[in-house]
């Protein structure tokens, strides 16, 4: 197929799945400020590669092998402390991951949304604070007077308060539908 | 694809956030893991339920790295906004930026160039019309002016939020301290200094008490991790809070607030956020206590609070609670209501430091013995069992339960009580005390103390009885440790004062000098609690020993003494 048929519909597919790209591999993922580098380089190797896409295939099984390649590669390569994990572990848990449906993660997101309205407006502030990368987790537990591993604790409460609520108002949403 | 199939909800079983998984799944996201970590990360992800749990962390993690973090190659020309909504526009253009930094035969991007060489032909021909350059020059305007309001307000309105100095301002005092053990000695609040807004208090034993700036007093009971949000407001994570506040209700739908206030006498309500719910102060006194892995609980000992909990259902619901309610809700959002709990027995004040240059309240050399058996049979009782003997000299013996036995040299119960009538005299210290032991290895306890009720027979009921502390078979999760009551009732009940089994001296001594009376606990001879009764003295008219129904309790070296120092009356 030329490559100038195939590309707007690429394209397309790229743009509308560009979250769900970065969180899959952020989930692999999880130290913070990696995931952003794998996610451009899996841009990059599907936009070489774009002409092997049929928009008859689902893209996002395709862009997953993509990702997951580049995923275990950064693990070899990198000084990250995930390259102790076995790359037969990460494999099983990426498969879990990509087996997530749509429109689970839909209303996982949506959940998401009202779960982070529901939370206090400091917790959230502070989860913020410390997500938007520009501060380090140190610098923001020197700030408040605590030790970094009292803040990553913090932290980690709110992430288990908010996946709670998730699955509270996903069972409730299922229940209702 | 998998989007076919049918949507359907997969709850895991999640750890306890302190669970050893949900402490690795913390330092891997803040990037702070060790090899140790990842090794032992490993092993544990090999259960399925874990991975299960693992993912529902790490996925929520990702969605919030896409929602909020800011990439290093950030684009200069792209929006910024606090909420960081501009976050995933920015990843999306570094992308971009760097797909333009490949050479063009690395890409083939000659229809993507031909495009915009076009669009950009017809719009640089569209601009050179002179209507369009008026419109241009127009537009510009307006949107200098635009923005320079908007500047202008946003200034406005960071100034007027800004705070007075640089370390925040103060909301709160740390007014007392009782054995703090903070968690992280290096970062803990100075005492000196005020406490400012949204300070963490990471406390893993003893008490604080804060005075807030609104004129509210917090005593927060360790092991707990607190949050100072504001004059009129805290957070609760984990661990026990007591809370006092003076204030004018306002809106109280309660007909015995005779007294309508003005309107400048209205403070704002105390609140205090929990996990999952919010309690509302209107002007009372109340304890929250937070489990790590259990339920969330609040008891209110005075006035009124207003309590906001999310349902299983998402919808938040609101009750009002009066004096002695309490309610226990779970993670999941259900409640119960009237469940006694650890909320109840939240300490409600510090314990009075004390005094150097104070007397003591008891000296050894000058105390009188009223009554002592070490059940050798050369004892008050002679060798027989409170119910044989039926008392010693003036004092008979009250008994109730007839499991009472002397065997080798110890007075042994499986329930009852056994009391010696004594009405105690103002002005002196007393003391009883009993070796105790329960071989039982569960709640069941047994017990001393002092007792005001002759009809009641029994230290637990309600009224019961009065200073009086018991010991425990074995830790009990849901009941606490072991126990000490002030006065009678459940209100009286102090929190758990230790985690000792087996056999111990257990002490309480009865303190009459002064205006109010005052009991003060011991174990194996060193202080574990205290209690200050009312101005109107308790009507004690019994001393005396109780084992708790079910229980194998053994008694020693039973003691009653009197001291009569020549010391100054304490004040209260």
């Amino acid at each position: 197929m030329p490559e100038t048929e195939d590309s707007p519909a690429f394209v397309v597919e790229l743009v509308a799945n560009t979250r769900r790209l970065y969180v899959y591999i952020s989930t692999l993922l999880p130290v913070p400020g990696e995931a952003e580098d794998v996610f451009q380089q899996t841009c990059l190797a599907l936009w070489r590669k774009r002409h092997l896409y049929s928009p008859e295939r689902p893209f996002l099984a395709w862009a997953y092998g993509f990702a997951r390649n580049e995923v275990l590669r950064h693990m070899r390569n990198a000084r990250s402390p995930l390259r102790y994990l076995s790359q037969d572990l990460l494999e099983e848990i990426a498969s879990r991951e990509e087996a997530a449906t749509p429109v689970a993660e839909e209303a996982r997101r949506t959940a998401l949304d009202a779960c982070l309205e529901q939370m206090i407006a400091t917790q959230r502030a502070l989860l913020q604070r410390c997500y938007q990368g520009t501060e380090s987790i140190k610098d923001v537990a020197v700030e408040m007077r605590i030790s970094p591993a009292a803040l990553t604790m913090r932290l980690q409460r709110l992430r288990h308060a908010l996946v709670k609520c998730i699955e509270r108002t996903v069972a409730a949403t299922e229940q209702t539908t | 694809m998998a989007g076919d199939v049918p949507f359907r909800a997969t709850p895991c079983e999640l750890p306890d956030a302190d669970s050893p998984l949900s402490r690795l799944v913390a330092v891997v996201c803040s990037g702070m893991a060790t090899a140790s970590d990842m090794r032992h990360l490993e092993k544990l992800l090999r259960d399925p339920e874990a991975q299960q749990a693992y993912l529902a962390f790490t996925r929520l993690h990702a969605e919030l790295q896409w929602r909020w973090r800011q990439p290093a190659d950030e684009q200069p020309w792209l929006g910024h906004t606090r909420l960081g909504s501009a976050a995933p526009a920015r990843r999306m253009g570094g992308f971009w930026s760097r797909l333009r930094g490949l050479k063009w035969r690395d890409v083939a991007f000659t229809p993507l160039r031909e495009s915009v060489r076009q669009w950009l032909s017809a719009a640089v021909a569209f601009i050179r019309q002179p209507v369009t350059i008026a419109m241009l020059v127009s537009a510009s305007f307006l949107l200098v002016a635009l923005n320079a309001a908007a500047h202008l307000r946003v200034q406005h309105v960071e100034s007027s939020a800004a705070p007075s100095c640089s370390r925040g301002r103060i909301v709160a005092q740390i007014s007392g301290m009782h054995e703090v053990k903070w968690r992280y000695p290096a970062t803990a609040p100075d005492p000196m200094l005020g406490i400012t807004a949204e300070t963490i208090l990471d406390l893993a034993a003893g008490l604080v008490e804060l005075s807030f700036t609104s004129g509210a007093k917090a005593i927060i009971e360790g092991p707990a991790l607190v949050v100072v949000n504001d004059t009129t407001a805290m957070q609760v994570d984990v661990g026990g809070v007591s809370v006092r506040y003076d204030r004018t209700p306002d809106a109280i739908d309660d007909s015995t607030h005779a007294k309508s206030p003005g309107p400048a006498e209205i403070k704002p309500p105390f609140i205090v956020r929990t996990p999952w719910a919010v309690v509302r102060d209107l002007g009372t006194e109340f304890g929250v206590a937070v489990s790590k892995n259990g339920p969330t609980e609040v008891h209110v000992f005075q006035g009124l609070v207003e309590l906001d909990h999310p349902e299983p259902h998402g919808n938040a619901r609101r009750v009002r609670l009066g004096p002695g309610d309490n309610v226990q809700m779970d993670g999941r959002g259900a409640v119960r209501l009237g469940v006694a709990g650890r909320a109840g027995r939240i300490v409600r004040r510090l314990p009075k430091a004390r005094d150097e240059n104070e007397p003591p309240d008891w000296i050894e050399a000058e105390a009188e013995v009223i009554c002592l058996d070490r059940f050798h049979g050369n004892g008050p009782l002679a060798g027989a069992t409170p119910q044989d003997r039926g008392g010693h000299g003036m004092n008979l013996w009250n008994v109730t339960g007839a499991d009472w036995a002397l065997a080798d040299g110890e007075l042994k119960a499986g329930g009852g009580m056994a009391m010696i009538p004594f009405i105690p005299e103002p002005g002196v210290v007393y003391r009883l005390a009993v070796d105790l032991q329960v071989s039982t290895d569960d709640w069941r306890w047994g017990a001393l103390g002092f007792l005001n009720d002759p009809k009641t027979q029994s230290f637990a009921s309600l009224p019961g009885g009065c200073a009086w502390m018991g010991q425990r078979g074995g830790h009990d999760p849901e009941r606490g440790d072991n126990f000490a009551f002030g006065g009678p009732g459940m209100i009286a009940r102090l929190a758990s004062i230790d985690d000792l089994y087996g056999r111990h001296n257990r002490m309480v001594q009865l303190d009459t000098r002064g205006n109010r009376w005052k009991a003060k606990f011991f174990a194996d001879g060193k202080e574990v609690a205290w209690f200050v009764f009312g101005s109107s003295p308790p009507s004690i008219t019994f001393v005396g020993l109780e084992a708790c129904e079910g229980a194998a309790v053994t008694f020693d070296n039973f003691r009653l003494a009197v001291c009569r120092p020549k010391l100054n009356a304490t004040k209260w």
